[in-house]
C-alpha cells in the first residue's frame, strides 16, 4: 500500500462562513495505479490532491505515504518530501520562466542542493525520452503548450518519486496534444511502474486511468477499478 | 464620478492597507522634511527680524561700524546732524555666563547678550517693563552700583536667579561678579535672543567688556517728517566710510543674505525627500493600474467614461496625498523642533557667529502649504499612470491578463535615457561654466543631477546584476539555486527592477554625496590646521574658541602670559595675539584676522600661502608703514582679486587701500578672510582687544608646566583657559562634525522613504509572483529557502544600488565641489574621496534593503501553497 488516507477532512473558514471541502475521505492507493479523480467543479478534487501532496494541512484525518504520516512533518521535512518523493503536474504547467527546460526539469533536485552537473544526465535523459532532445536550452516562452507540459512531466519524474500528482494536466491543451500527454502518463505507469493520481473533469481523460474515483460534495461517491 | 471613488477607489485603498499606508507615509515623510526645513528657515529669518526689531525699538536708523565698534565721540557729531531727534548709544557684547556663585560646579559656557545702555536716554527708543509691571523708574540707583545688571525673567528663572542674586560673567578682564537688580518681562528688547540678554549701564559695560571709549551702535529717531533714507545718506556722508546707517529691515536683510545659500541648500535637500514621495506615489499608482486592468476594462464595458477612470485614479492619489500631508505637517512640526538646534549649530560653526532661534513659528500658512504641496505632489505623481489607465480598452475585461504588471510603458523604457540626458546636461553646463553665468541653471542642475542619477543609477544596477552573474559563472561555475533564482527574477523585467530601486537610490545618493562633502571639508580643514596651527596652547576666555565665540581679552593678558617662565614671546614681549572680527566688504560679510608679527625664528607656518613664498610675502605684511593684506582663496575667487591688487577696506577711521601681498588658505568665513598686521588693525579699527593668544613653549620646556602655570594664574580667578594644540584640533573637528549633524536627519528621512518604497515594490513583486512561488514550494522549496531567495533579491538590490549610488553620488559631488561650491556656499575646498564611506554606504544599502525585504519575505512564506497555485 503506497497511499493511505483516513477520515480526511478539510474545512475552510471565510469570515463567519465555513466550507467543508472534504467531509472525511478514506482511500488507499497501491503502487502502479493510475487513479483518475472526477467530480463537478467545487467538489473538492483539488483540495484532496493538495492534501495528498502536502501542499496544505488537513483539518483532521491522516495522509500516509509509504507509511510516512505527512501531517506530522515540519515545513523543511515536508518540503524535502515533496522534492524527493512527489512529483507535481499542473494545468498551467507552472514552469519557471527564467529557467531552461533542462533547469526546470532539474529544479526539485537543485532545491535539494544537488549539483547541476550531477543531476544533469538524468534530466537530459528524461527530456530526451519525452521527445525534447532539441529543446534542452529553451526557456518556456520558446516552447509550445504540449512541450511545456512534457517538461513539467520530466520535472515530476526527475527525483524518481513515489507518487505523481496531476491536477487537470490536459485542461489547458488542445485535444490532440492532451491525448499525447495522457498516453505518456499511461506509459509511465504501465512500463515504469510509476503511480499517478490525476484530477480531471474530462471523462475521456479519465478513461486512461486504471481506477476512477468520483467525488461529490467533498465525499467519495464512486470508486471503481477498471478491469 | 463620485460613485466610482466611493464604491471602487476607496475600497481598493482599504483592500491594500499596507500599500496605502506605505504610500501615505512616504508622502508624510516627504512633507515632514520639506515643511520641517521650511519652518526652520523661516524661524531663523524671523528670529533675526524679531531680535533686530525688538532691540531697535522706536528707532528708524541704526549707526554701526562692525564688530570692533567706533569711538564714542561720534555720538555728539550724530546728534548735531539735521533731522536727528534722538540718538541713543549702546554697547553690545556677548558674554559668557559662568553661573551663580552658589552652585559650586562650573557649567559649560552659556552665552548671553549684554546690552550696555544709557538708561537716562533709553525711553526715547526702547521701553523696558519689569515683571511687576513697573517701568524702571530709578536709573540713578542702578547707576550708582557698577555691578548692577538687569536680567529677563525667563533667563533668571531658568538659572535659579532672583533679585539681588549674585552671578559671574566672563569679561575681558576675566571673571566678574554681577548683582541682579531687576527682572524684565518679555517685552521689547527682553524678547530678543530668546530672553538671553542682560541690561547694564553703558559705562560699566565699556569697562567690563574692553570697550572703553567705544560705542557699538547708535539708534536714531528722526524728527517728524524726516525721511530715514535721506537721513541715512546725510549720516553716512558726515561719518565717512566704515560706518553704516541702516534701517532695521536692511539690518535683517544682511543677516538673511548670509544664511541664504545655506538655506537654499537645505531646502533643496528637503525637496528631494518630497520627490522620493512623489516617486513612491507614481509607482504605487502604476502598479494599481496594472493590477486592475481587468477591473478597469469591466468598468469601461459597463459604461464608465475615460474621464471617470482618470478621476478615479487621480482621486485616489490625491486622497492619499492629502492624508499623508496631514500627518506630514505634524511630523514636520516635530522634526523642526528637533532639527532646529542642529541647523543653527551648523550655521554658527560656518559663519563663526552665533545664530539662534528662540521659537519655531508654526503658522496656519505653513500648515496649508504643507498640505497643498503634499496633495499636489501626489496628484502630479499620479497623472501619467492615470492617463495610462484611461487607455485600457473595455475588451480587457474579457482577457485573462497574466503578469500585466510587468509590461513596460514607453516611459519606463526610456527612463535611463532621460536620466542620462539630465546628467549630461548637468555635466556639460557645469564644466563649461554655463551654470555660473545663469544662476537659475544651478538650481536646475541640482535637481537634474539628483533625478538624473536616480533614473540612470537603477539601470546601472541591472547591468551590475547581470555582470555579477556572468563573473560568478566565469570564476565559480554554476550559481547556487537560490541566488540564481533571485537574480533571474531581478533580471526578468529590468525596467521593473530599476524602478524598484529608484526610491532607495535617492537615499543612498544623498548619503554618499553628504559623505563626500563632509569628508572633503574635514580633510581640507584638518590638513590646513595641521600645517598652520603649531602653538602649544591657545589661550582665550572660556567659550567656543573654534568659532571665536569667546569674550575678547585685554591686550595686557598677552604680556602677563609672556612673563610666564618658558613661554616664548614675540618681539614685543607678549604672547602671539590674534584678533578675529567680521567685516563688511562690498556688502558681503567677510572675516578679518589680525596677527602679531611672527618671530622669523619660529617660521611662517601660520600663513598657508597659495601663490607666494612665505619668507618673501610674510614680511611684506609687517612692513609697518602702509597697511597690506593677505586674502584667502575664496576671497580671491569671490571678488576676483589677486596678489598685487589693492582693496578698498572701510574702517572706523576711514577707508584704507591695502595692497594684497599674497593669497592663502583659510576657512574662517565662507565669503573670505583678510589677514592684516595687528598693529595696523589697532591703528585703523582702534581696537586693542584680542580673541586668542598662541602660546609656544621655549625649546626644552615642557608644555605641561606652562599649562599648570597658566591655570593657576588665570584659570580660577579670570576664567581664561589654555587649550592644548591637540584639544583645539579635536574640538574644531568635532565642531565640523556637529555642523553636519543635521544632514543625518535628511539622510535618515530619505533612507526611510527609500525603505518604504522598496518595501512597497518588493511586496508587489512577491504578490505578482504568487503562483510561481506556489510552484516553487510545490516542487519542494522550503519556507526558509523562499525567505532566503527574497532577502537575496532585496539585499542584492541594496548592495548594487549602493555601488551605483557611490559612482553617481561621488561624480555629482565631485563636480559640485570643484565647480560650484565656491559660488554657492562660498568655500574653496579640495575634493577628497571618502573611501571609508563606501563601506558604510554599502552596509547601509544592504541593511536598509534587508529590512525592506523582511516583511515581503515573511509574507511570501505565509501564503498557503494550494491558494498560491490557484492565484491568478
Ligand atoms: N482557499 C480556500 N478558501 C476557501 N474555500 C476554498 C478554498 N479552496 C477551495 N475552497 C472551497 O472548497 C471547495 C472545494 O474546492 P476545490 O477542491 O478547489 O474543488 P474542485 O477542484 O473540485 O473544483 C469549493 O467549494 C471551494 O470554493
Ligand atoms: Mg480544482
Amino acid at each position: 500500500m503506497l497511499l493511505e488516507i483516513s477520515e480526511l477532512k478539510k474545512t475552510y473558514t471565510q469570515g463567519n462562513q465555513t466550507i467543508e471541502a472534504l467531509k472525511g475521505v478514506s482511500l488507499t492507493i497501491d503502487r502502479g495505479e493510475f487513479v483518475a479523480i472526477m467530480g463537478p467543479s467545487g467538489s473538492g478534487k483539488s483540495t484532496l490532491l493538495h492534501l495528498i501532496g502536502g501542499l496544505d494541512r488537513a483539518t483532521s484525518g491522516k495522509v500516509l505515504i509509504n507509511q510516512q504520516n505527512l501531517t506530522l512533518l515540519s515545513d523543511p521535512e515536508l518540503s524535502r518530501f515533496r522534492r524527493l518523493k512527489l512529483g507535481f503536474i499542473f494545468q498551467f504547467f507552472n514552469l519557471l520562466p527564467t529557467l531552461t527546460a533542462l533547469e526546470n526539469t532539474a529544479l526539485p533536485l537543485l532545491l535539494d542542493d544537488q549539483k547541476l552537473s550531477q543531476v544533469e544526465p538524468r534530466a537530459k535523459a528524461l527530456l530526451e525520452q519525452l521527445g525534447l532532445k532539441g529543446r534542452l536550452d529553451h526557456t518556456p516562452d520558446q516552447l509550445s503548450g504540449g512541450e511545456m507540459q512534457r517538461v513539467a512531466i520530466a520535472r515530476a519524474l526527475v527525483s524518481d518519486p513515489l507518487l505523481i500528482l496531476a491536477d487537470e494536466p490536459t485542461g489547458n491543451l488542445d485535444s490532440k496534444t492532451g491525448l499525447a500527454i495522457l498516453e505518456l502518463l499511461s506509459k509511465m505507469v504501465r512500463d515504469q511502474g510509476h503511480t499517478v493520481i490525476m484530477v480531471t473533469h474530462d471523462p475521456k481523460a479519465a478513461e486512461h486511468g486504471t481506477r476512477l474515483i468520483k467525488i461529490r460534495d467533498g465525499a467519495v461517491e464512486e470508486d471503481r477499478r477498471r478491469a | 464620478m463620485r460613485n466610482l471613488l466611493t464604491y471602487v477607489g476607496f475600497r481598493h485603498l482599504r483592500r491594500k492597507p499596507l500599500r496605502t499606508l506605505l504610500t501615505t507615509l512616504g508622502i508624510a515623510f516627504g512633507v515632514a522634511l520639506y515643511l520641517g526645513i521650511r519652518l526652520i528657515n523661516e524661524s531663523v529669518l524671523n528670529s533675526f527680524q524679531d531680535t533686530i526689531e525688538s532691540i531697535t525699538g522706536k528707532a528708524k536708523l541704526t549707526v554701526s561700524a562692525g564688530d570692533a565698534g567706533f569711538p564714542e565721540e561720534r555720538l555728539e557729531i550724530i546728534r548735531k546732524i539735521k533731522g536727528v531727534k534722538h540718538a541713543v548709544p549702546m554697547v553690545e557684547s556677548r558674554a559668557y555666563f559662568v553661573g551663580s556663585l552658589h552652585d559650586g560646579a562650573e557649567k559649560p559656557a552659556e552665552t548671553m547678550m549684554i546690552l550696555g545702555v544709557d538708561l537716562l536716554q533709553e525711553q526715547s527708543v526702547r521701553t523696558y517693563k519689569t515683571t511687576d509691571e513697573q517701568v524702571i523708574d530709578d536709573p540713578l540707583v542702578f547707576l550708582n552700583q557698577p555691578d548692577s545688571i538687569i536680567l529677563t525673567h525667563t533667563f533668571a528663572k531658568a538659572h535659579g536667579l532672583k533679585i539681588d542674586s549674585v552671578f559671574e560673567l566672563a569679561t575681558s578682564h576675566g571673571k566678574r561678579s554681577f548683582t541682579v537688580r531687576g527682572l524684565l518681562s518679555p517685552e521689547g528688547p527682553a524678547k530678543a535672543y530668546g530672553g538671553a540678554i542682560a541690561i547694564m549701564d553703558i559705562d560699566g559695560a565699556r569697562v567690563s567688556f574692553g570697550k572703553e571709549g567705544k560705542t557699538d551702535r547708535i539708534d536714531i529717531v528722526p524728527t517728524e517728517g524726516e525721511s530715514p533714507d535721506d537721513l541715512s545718506v546725510r549720516i553716512k556722508s558726515t561719518l565717512g566710510p566704515g560706518y553704516f546707517a541702516e534701517r532695521p529691515e536692511s539690518q535683517s536683510e544682511s543677516m538673511e543674505r548670509m544664511v541664504k545659500s545655506f538655506q537654499v541648500m537645505i531646502r533643496f535637500f528637503s525637496t528631494l525627500a518630497l520627490l522620493v514621495g512623489v516617486f513612491l506615489v507614481a509607482n504605487s499608482v502604476s502598479v494599481s493600474v496594472a493590477e486592475r486592468r481587468r477591473e478597469i476594462g469591466t468598468l469601461r464595458a459597463l459604461g464608465a467614461t475615460q474621464k471617470g477612470i482618470l478621476a478615479l485614479f487621480l482621486g485616489e492619489a490625491a486622497c492619499l496625498g492629502f492624508l499623508g500631508s496631514l500627518a506630514g505637517i505634524f511630523m514636520g512640526r516635530a522634526l523642526a523642533s528637533v532639527l532646529v538646534q542642529f541647523v543653527t549649530r551648523s550655521l554658527t560653526a560656518q559663519l563663526l557667529q552665533k545664530v539662534e532661534v528662540s521659537k519655531i513659528d508654526f503658522t496656519l500658512t505653513s500648515a496649508l502649504i504643507g498640505v497643498l504641496v503634499g496633495t499636489l505632489a501626489a496628484f502630479i505623481a499620479a497623472v501619467i499612470p492615470s492617463f495610462r489607465a484611461t487607455r485600457i480598452h473595455p475588451v480587457e475585461a474579457m482577457k485573462r491578463t497574466e503578469a500585466a504588471v510587468s509590461q513596460n510603458s514607453r516611459l519606463t523604457r526610456y527612463t535611463p535615457h532621460i536620466g542620462f540626458f539630465l546628467l549630461s546636461f548637468m555635466i556639460v553646463t557645469v564644466i563649461t561654466g554655463l551654470d555660473l553665468r545663469f544662476p537659475g541653471l544651478q538650481l536646475i542642475n541640482q535637481g537634474a543631477s539628483m533625478i538624473g542619477a536616480a533614473l540612470l543609477g537603477p539601470a546601472l544596477v541591472v547591468r551590475l546584476i547581470r555582470l555579477n552573474m556572468q563573473l560568478y559563472r566565469k570564476f565559480f561555475g554554476v550559481i547556487k539555486t537560490i541566488p540564481r533564482l533571485a537574480q533571474d527574477n531581478l533580471l526578468r523585467s529590468p525596467a521593473r527592477t530599476a524602478s524598484n530601486i529608484t526610491s532607495l537610490m535617492f537615499g543612498l545618493l544623498l548619503v554618499i554625496m553628504i559623505a563626500v562633502v563632509n569628508h572633503s571639508f574635514r580633510t581640507s580643514i584638518e590638513i590646513w590646521l595641521d600645517r598652520t596651527f603649531k602653538a602649544d596652547f591657545l589661550v582665550s576666555s572660556n567659550g567656543q574658541i573654534t568659532s571665536y565665540q569667546v569674550q575678547p581679552l585685554d591686550e595686557s593678558v598677552g604680556f602677563e602670559l609672556g612673563k610666564i617662565p618658558g613661554v616664548r614671546t614675540g618681539l614685543n614681549g607678549s604672547a602671539y595675539a590674534v584678533r578675529y572680527i567680521h567685516l563688511q566688504y562690498q556688502g558681503k560679510q567677510i572675516g578679518l584676522k589680525a596677527f602679531d608679527a611672527p618671530d622669523p625664528k619660529l617660521g611662517y607656518f601660520t600663513y598657508d600661502l597659495a601663490d607666494q613664498k612665505p619668507e618673501k610675502a610674510v614680511p611684506l605684511l609687517y612692513m609697518g608703514n602702509e597697511p597690506t593684506v593677505m586674502i584667502s582663496t575664496n576671497f580671491a575667487a569671490h571678488f576676483n582679486k589677486k596678489t598685487g591688487d589693492f582693496l578698498d577696506v572701510e574702517t572706523p577711521s576711514g577707508i584704507i587701500h591695502p595692497k594684497i601681498v599674497a593669497i592663502l588658505t583659510d576657512f574662517a568665513s565662507p565669503q573670505g578672510v583678510l589677514y592684516i598686521d595687528r598693529e595696523q588693525y589697532k591703528k585703523y579699527w582702534k581696537d586693542p582687544l584680542v580673541s586668542a593668544f598662541g602660546v609656544y613653549a621655549q625649546p626644552g620646556v615642557s608644555p605641561d608646566t606652562i599649562r599648570k602655570e597658566i591655570d593657576s594664574r588665570f584659570g580660577a580667578t579670570r576664567n581664561i583657559i589654555a587649550r592644548s594644540n591637540k584639544e583645539v584640533k579635536i574640538s574644531l573637528m568635532s565642531a565640523i562634525n556637529q555642523s553636519f549633524t543635521y544632514t543625518r536627519a535628511i539622510e535618515a528621512a530619505a533612507l526611510i522613504v527609500g525603505l518604504m518604497g522598496l518595501l512597497n515594490t518588493l511586496l508587489i513583486s512577491v504578490m505578482e509572483r504568487t503562483r510561481e512561488l506556489g510552484t516553487l514550494r510545490a516542487v519542494g522549496m522550503s519556507k526558509a529557502q523562499l525567505i532566503r531567495m527574497i532577502l537575496t533579491e532585496a539585499t542584492l538590490l541594496g548592495a548594487l544600488g549602493a555601488v551605483a549610488a557611490t559612482f553617481f553620488g561621488s561624480l555629482i559631488a565631485y563636480l559640485w565641489m570643484t565647480h560650484s561650491l565656491t559660488h554657492t556656499l562660498g568655500w574653496v575646498v579640495n575634493f577628497y574621496f571618502p573611501w571609508s564611506a563606501i563601506l558604510s554606504t554599502l552596509l547601509l544599502g544592504v541593511v536598509v534593503s534587508g529590512f525592506a525585504g523582511l516583511y515581503p519575505a515573511w509574507k511570501a512564506a505565509q501564503i498557503p501553497i494550494s491558494e498560491a497555485l490557484d492565484y491568478e
